[in-house]
């Protein structure tokens, strides 16, 4: 009786991994059967490794302790046969890849198949004890084998994300201007770093850079605050058209409109000037902004508002005190939103600014992009301009991370 | 899910109402202001067309040099030299980048905000050049300007270059084309000859075939780089356009130009497998291509890298005895239609043309001339490389103008692609592409 | 009036010299055009073989050489290439007859011997309303003689208009006016309801984003009614419906609707559902999640161009990816890969806004109802089902919409890979979507109001969707 018990309350964590596993398998197989398919070799392999895959997958329902250690045999067969045909016809690293995907996974259900606690649950042997002990085991092992498995995908994702970071970082501090793919360490230098920081121009770009970006920040933030509290506060007539209209605008494309926009710049003097941009550049902004902040400011409850109220606290002072805290990753988003829409923008600023007093980074970046191109340049400048960026995700992450505390918002 | 509800404060809304009421005040205040300011702004603006009454005459020039290169600073050198012989006239010089500049350009002369001098290369004016704004082109016409004398400094095919239906557009500064760049280093490791102006294409064959060996290859080219293979096809005879100005790219020669071309990659297997233009480039800065087809303005690259660089011309095709003539690029200074201030820009433009300036810009940049009387100069002759791109140049056509030009580029890829894939014979990928150029050119 | 003036400012020189031939020198200074001086030089008996040398202020100017020789190897000029032509005449000037050029565009004259003969000149490149000393000098092989005059091209230079600014303003203000009037309004609409009073905080936005946005989008719907070009702006007649039709009926345009589509909508899933994925694994409690986020936030950082240059060069035959798989392919030669690799770039720069956006949203979610619900023993798909999604949904929905709007317009990522190719054919092509096309159009064609017409059938797609999208989500809203 207890053995039933065991077994149907408690299952292995052992065999949930399993389980993961094989789908993990099934998953990877795919697009390397496309690869392979491009490669003309070692489709068959990898085919079977998709079977069993599907088998194993099908097996771990079974319970059959035999049949699911052959296929993990199987697995790792398959495995170490890809890696040494790989080894045989030129190792590429999606071969490595799958090749480990498929040792681990076959090697993990052979071990942990065949460890005592898997196998006398697997036959129906194991006591309430047993069951128990595997209890404990699992609330032990699961967030550990979470984490594991969290930090494998996030380091798969950060691995596609830095590679053609990794080649800019390369280009950048290896001599020399074109964009070969040799990653030679021993020649790094920062000879084109200097060659642009030296420049006078440079430094010109960044002050106007960092005026016209915080001044957008600033101006966007001013104006879409407001903007989304009172649409997500009040329903006054015309609030759905006009916030559906502000979506319009950013329907149009932009490249008809470049000649009448440069007039009505012109026409209200606006044109070489910091205020220029922020204007364009905030009102680029807008939409998504107010959207955000309305959406934000809808989920926070108006009984606090109301409670604030009746405690005698001013309109200002409640949305000082009170909500503006409350929506500090809403407001970071959208300001580091701002940020960026200002500071990476090129052809307004390339348009509307004209003299070279008033260029900005993106404008200075596009002088390296000559007939005789300067690679090493480009990419020293590129990373220059993306690092005050990095450094405001950093310090924003801490109003996105810190989150509400506990009590902030009760329902 | 929260939902909002309504207020029942009445003191509450009351101090709302006030604070509210401010605002709107405040914003209507703002925006008149705005308005007002606009309109005064505007006011300005609107007055530019009209000559100002001081003796001081402000000049504004877009150049197009790259920041901080010895052409920007040469050019910069000569511009503060004219203004010291011309008080009175202030030049701002404001660069753009190169690859932007005609867009902005557009944009600023479209928009009124036009500079006074702006660079220009040949190609480029096929695309300003249509433009008419209620009637009026962008570019003065600078043919009045110019007395048939003053006319003779220039080498007649670079001011016919500058010229668009009729009209003179820009006047000429310099110019550039391709030539054959070879790496001495891994001649020498062969014990091989260098490239010569008596070569012709098998000797080039040979030698590219002699030279390729493990990494190393013997001639790299972009397969599918239109500009480089139009050398190719002037020396097989064939022309991008015919004496009417009708496409021409199914004429005679182009085919067995582009099998040619093809064929390196292909046939004989000295380009390796989808070279494009930075690949080439990167062979020959690792040292790995003996030759490769390239402008004057990598040249500084490539001796940056330490590569034992010479130049040499395009070789005779052995079939036709006629030397491969690569298309020559020619930069000019354009002088904007609606600047108030054309007899200064014209001078400063004719200024640059002069022998001196346009000597220094050749020993100190290694800048071709456009002056005819440069071409024999001694001085600039004792510099074999400076030489060598010179008497390039003079075995060059000129790039046409016009949107089909530009067109050309777009179309031209598409034959070497289905020539390259075998899906059609090269003369009947030509045959295609130059159809669809003539209805094209047609429109 | 001014002709007036310019007549009476000729006037004829006769220098005595010695003993040689005399001539008259006349100059019309209107008649030429801009910058130029036609000048009439009769001779009073035939001359001799001799040069005729033009000198404006002193400087060199032309010449024309006068011989006595037969004409053969000369040519006949092209009237009007250069506008400096040269013409002459045998009888007093009744009748002219252009000057034959030698191989070096020098004109030459022959000179029958007969009385009367005169030649006559347009000198370009004269000071513009100015006046300047020619000296029209002929010298033969004895001697030689010459001749000064004041001359006076008085053409004026005409400056094309500048561009009006007028409506522009007229516009802007009528926008703000009537914007103020119409919050006036639906104020006094709401005059009841405390509602009105968010109006005032809407207002400076609305009034940014009007002032600044209405004018050139009107401007651009206008120019998609009309044949607007660049060869003729300023010409543009309405041609009404036109444009659109051409649209509808062009080549390639189910082609280039469909993969903007398709383009759109799995870029927004994937942005999305990654993004998604990634704000919720690091949510959990690991370690390093600042390190992950702002790697992970890095395409976003990084400027546009260059990632997107970096990935051309990684998909080239002998770049990074090929050696990674092992293969050697062209993945933008076929149209069927060009356009999943275009997409999957996109999905790469895409991501990190996604993930920070709903990273950001996530936060809005109380800690306590992950703990209850953990409590109650609820799985961690049924607490992302049930809890976690929903709540999502308000801030999830507009970014999806954004995302949808942003990504139908992306034009950086595709112009720069394969800039619509492959198979550029004279319409779309294979990675072509509607904005690359439309911006072909401008740039390579000058069409203007076709691209107009292209650029509104873009808004009202945009538009037709997003609310559709709204009204779904209002109506899903209202159902929970």
């Amino acid at each position: 009786m207890s053995e039933d018990l065991a077994s149907r309350w408690y299952t292995p964590f052992e065999l949930e991994v399993l389980q993961k596993a094989a789908l993990l398998v099934v998953l990877c197989s795919i697009p390397v059967l496309w690869v392979m398919s491009l490669r003309d070799n070692g489709e068959l392999l990898v085919l079977l490794g998709l079977i069993s895959g599907l088998i194993s997958l099908r097996t771990l329902g079974r319970e059959n302790r035999d049949l699911m250690m052959l296929a993990s045999a199987l697995i790792l067969l398959l495995g170490l046969l890809t890696l040494y045909q790989a080894t045989l016809r030129g190792v590429a690293a999606i071969d490595v890849w799958y090749s480990v995907i498929l040792i681990c996974s076959g090697g993990y259900g052979l071990w942990s198949l065949s460890s005592s606690h898997v196998s006398q649950w697997l036959q129906g042997r194991l006591g309430l004890e047993g069951a128990e002990r595997g209890l404990a085991r699992n609330r032990i092992l699961r967030p550990r084998w979470a984490g594991i498995f969290t930090h494998a995908l996030l380091l798969h994702f950060v691995f596609i994300v830095m590679v053609p970071i990794l080649w800019i970082i390369d280009v950048s501090l290896s001599p020399g201007q074109s964009a070969s793919s040799g990653l030679d360490l021993s020649t790094w230098t920062l000879t084109h770093f200097s060659s642009v920081l030296e420049k006078d121009d440079f430094w010109t770009w960044v002050t106007n850079s960092v005026i016209i970006s915080i001044g957008t920040t600033l101006l966007g933030l001013t104006l879409a605050i407001p903007a989304g509290y009172a649409f997500s506060r009040h329903r006054f007539s015309g609030h759905g058209v006009m916030m559906f209209s502000l979506l319009l605008v950013q329907m149009f494309p932009g490249v008809i409109i470049l000649v009448p926009y440069f007039m009505v710049m012109k026409s209200l003097g606006l044109l070489n000037s910091w205020l220029g941009l922020i204007l364009a550049y905030s009102v680029t902004a807008l939409p998504f902004c107010v959207w955000m902040l309305k959406g934000w400011f809808d989920t926070v409850p108006v009984d606090l508002e109301e409670a604030a109220a009746l405690d005698g606290c001013g309109q200002f002072g409640i949305f000082w005190r009170i909500i503006l805290p409350l929506s500090l990753p809403a407001i970071a988003v959208t300001a580091l939103f701002s940020f960026l829409a200002a500071w990476n923008e090129f052809l307004l600023a390339l348009m509307f600014n004209q003299s070279p007093d008033m260029y900005t980074l993106p404008v200075g970046l596009a002088f390296s992009i000559t007939q005789a191109q300067k690679w090493g340049d480009f990419a020293a400048m590129s990373l220059l301009v993306s690092i005050p960026v990095v450094i405001l995700f950093i310090i924003f992450q801490k109003s996105l991370i810190q989150g509400l505390s506990s009590g902030g918002v009760k329902g | 899910m929260v939902k909002n509800s309504t207020r029942s404060n009445e003191a509450f809304s009351e101090t709302r109402t006030n604070v509210a009421n401010r605002r709107a005040v405040s914003i209507l205040l703002t925006s008149l202001l705005l308005l007002s300011s606009g309109c005064l702004g505007s006011a300005d603006v609107s007055e530019e067309g009209t000559e100002s009454i001081t003796t001081s005459i402000e000049l504004v020039v877009w150049s197009t040099y790259e920041i901080d290169s010895k052409e920007e600073e040469t050019f910069l050198d000569s511009v503060v030299e004219w203004m010291e012989t011309n008080p009175g006239i202030e030049v701002k010089v404001e660069p753009k980048p190169f690859f932007q500049a005609v867009n902005a350009y557009k944009v600023a002369a479209l928009g009124g905000q036009a500079p006074d001098l702006m660079r220009f290369s040949n190609d480029q004016l096929g695309s300003i050049a249509p433009i008419r704004d209620r009637g009026s082109p962008l570019l003065e016409d600078l043919r009045p300007w110019l007395s048939p004398v003053q006319r003779e400094i220039w080498d007649p095919v670079a001011l016919q270059s500058m010229r668009y239906e009729g009209d003179l557009l820009a006047l000429p500064v310099s110019q550039d084309c391709v030539s054959l760049f070879y790496n001495k280093a891994l001649f020498d490791e062969e014990g091989m000859e260098y490239p010569n102006e008596n070569w012709t294409t098998a000797d080039m064959l040979d030698a590219a075939q002699q030279l390729t060996f493990g990494e190393q290859v013997g001639i790299s080219i972009p397969t599918k780089d239109p500009y480089r293979w139009f050398s190719l096809n002037s020396g097989y005879g064939g022309s991008l356009f015919n004496d009417s100005g009708v496409p021409n790219l199914d004429g005679e020669g182009s085919a067995q130009a582009l099998e040619f071309w093809l064929s390196l990659e292909l046939e004989h297997e000295i380009v390796p497998t989808g070279t494009n233009i930075e690949t080439m480039k990167n062979h020959f800065v690792e040292g790995r291509a003996a030759m490769i087809i390239d402008g004057p303005w990598q040249w500084p690259t490539y001796e940056k890298a330490k590569i034992d660089i010479a130049q040499s011309l395009l070789p005779i095709v052995e079939e036709t005895g006629l030397r491969m003539s690569p298309m020559v690029g020619f930069k000019g200074w354009s002088i904007s239609k609606q600047s108030p201030n054309k007899a200064a820009a014209v001078e400063l433009a004719m200024y640059l043309s002069t022998e001196e300036v346009q000597k220094e810009a050749a020993k100190e940049t290694r800048t071709m001339p456009v002056i005819e009387s440069l071409y024999a100069d001694e001085e600039l002759l004792a510099d074999d490389v400076l030489a060598g791109f010179i008497a390039q140049a003079r075995e060059g056509f000129p790039a046409p103008t016009g949107r089909t030009m530009a067109k050309i580029y777009s179309l031209l890829p598409i034959a070497m692609d289905n020539a390259y894939l075998g899906t059609k014979t090269a003369q009947e990928a030509l045959n295609d592409e130059n159809e669809k150029l003539i209805a094209e050119w047609e429109s | 009036m001014r002709f007036i003036v310019a007549f009476s400012l000729f006037f004829v020189l006769m220098a005595p010299l010695a003993a040689g031939q005399t001539f008259t020198v006349t100059s019309d200074g209107e008649v030429a055009g801009f910058k130029r001086v036609r000048v009439d030089v009769f001779f009073d008996a035939p001359p001799e073989a001799g040069s005729l040398a033009f000198l404006v202020d002193g400087n060199a100017h032309s010449r024309v050489e006068i011989s006595a020789n037969s004409s053969e190897g000369f040519v006949s000029p092209a009237v009007g290439e250069w506008y400096d032509d040269c013409w002459t005449s045998n009888d007093s000037g009744i009748t002219w007859s252009p000057i034959l050029r030698d191989e070096n565009g020098i004109p030459w004259a022959f000179i029958v011997a007969l009385e009367g003969v005169g030649i006559r000149c347009d000198l370009t490149a004269l000071p513009e309303n100015q006046e300047a000393l020619l000296t029209v000098t002929f010298s033969t092989e004895t001697d030689e003689e010459s001749v000064e005059l004041t001359v006076l091209a008085s053409t004026e230079d005409v400056l094309p208009p500048p561009p009006p600014m007028a409506p522009i303003l007229y516009a802007i203000g009528s926008i703000v006016l009537s914007l103020i009037v119409l919050f006036g309004w639906l104020r006094w609409k709401d005059r009841d309801s405390s509602h009105r009073h968010g109006l005032a905080f809407v207002l400076p936005a609305v009034l940014a984003l009007a002032v600044l946005s209405f004018y050139p989008v009107a401007y651009g719907i206008m120019l998609s009614f009309t044949d607007a070009h660049d060869e003729a702006l300023g010409d543009e007649e309405f041609n009404g419906i036109d444009n659109f039709l051409e649209v509808f009926s062009s080549e390639g345009f189910i082609r280039v609707m469909i993969f903007t589509l398709v383009w759109t909508i799995v870029n927004v899933i994937f942005h999305v559902g990654v993004g998604g994925a990634l704000a919720l694994l690091l949510q959990q409690k690991i370690r390093g999640k600042i390190a992950y986020r702002t790697l992970l936030l890095l395409p976003w950082a990084i400027p546009s161009y260059i990632s997107v240059l970096v990935w051309k060069g990684m998909f080239h035959p002998e770049g990074m990816i090929n050696w990674f798989l092992g293969t050697q392919t062209d993945f933008f030669s076929g149209v069927t890969q060009a356009q999943t690799m275009v997409i999957l770039v996109n999905i790469w720069l895409g991501v990190p806004f996604m993930m920070m956006s709903i990273s950001g949203a996530l936060q809005s979610i109380p800690e306590d109802l992950h703990e209850a619900a953990k409590v109650e023993g609820v799985s961690d798909w049924a607490r992302l089902r049930h809890i976690t999604l929903p709540l999502l949904k308000p801030t999830v929905m507009p970014l999806a919409l954004m995302g949808f709007i942003w990504t139908f317009n992306m034009f950086n990522v595709i112009y720069l890979l394969t800039s619509g190719g492959p198979n550029l054919w004279t319409g779309p092509g294979g990675t072509d979507i509607l904005i690359t096309y439309v911006f072909d159009l401008v740039y390579e064609d000058g069409a203007l109001g076709l691209a107009a017409a292209w650029s509104v059938v873009i808004f009202i797609m945009l538009m037709i969707f997003s609310w559709s999208l709204i009204k779904g989500g209002k109506a899903t809203e209202a159902a929970t």
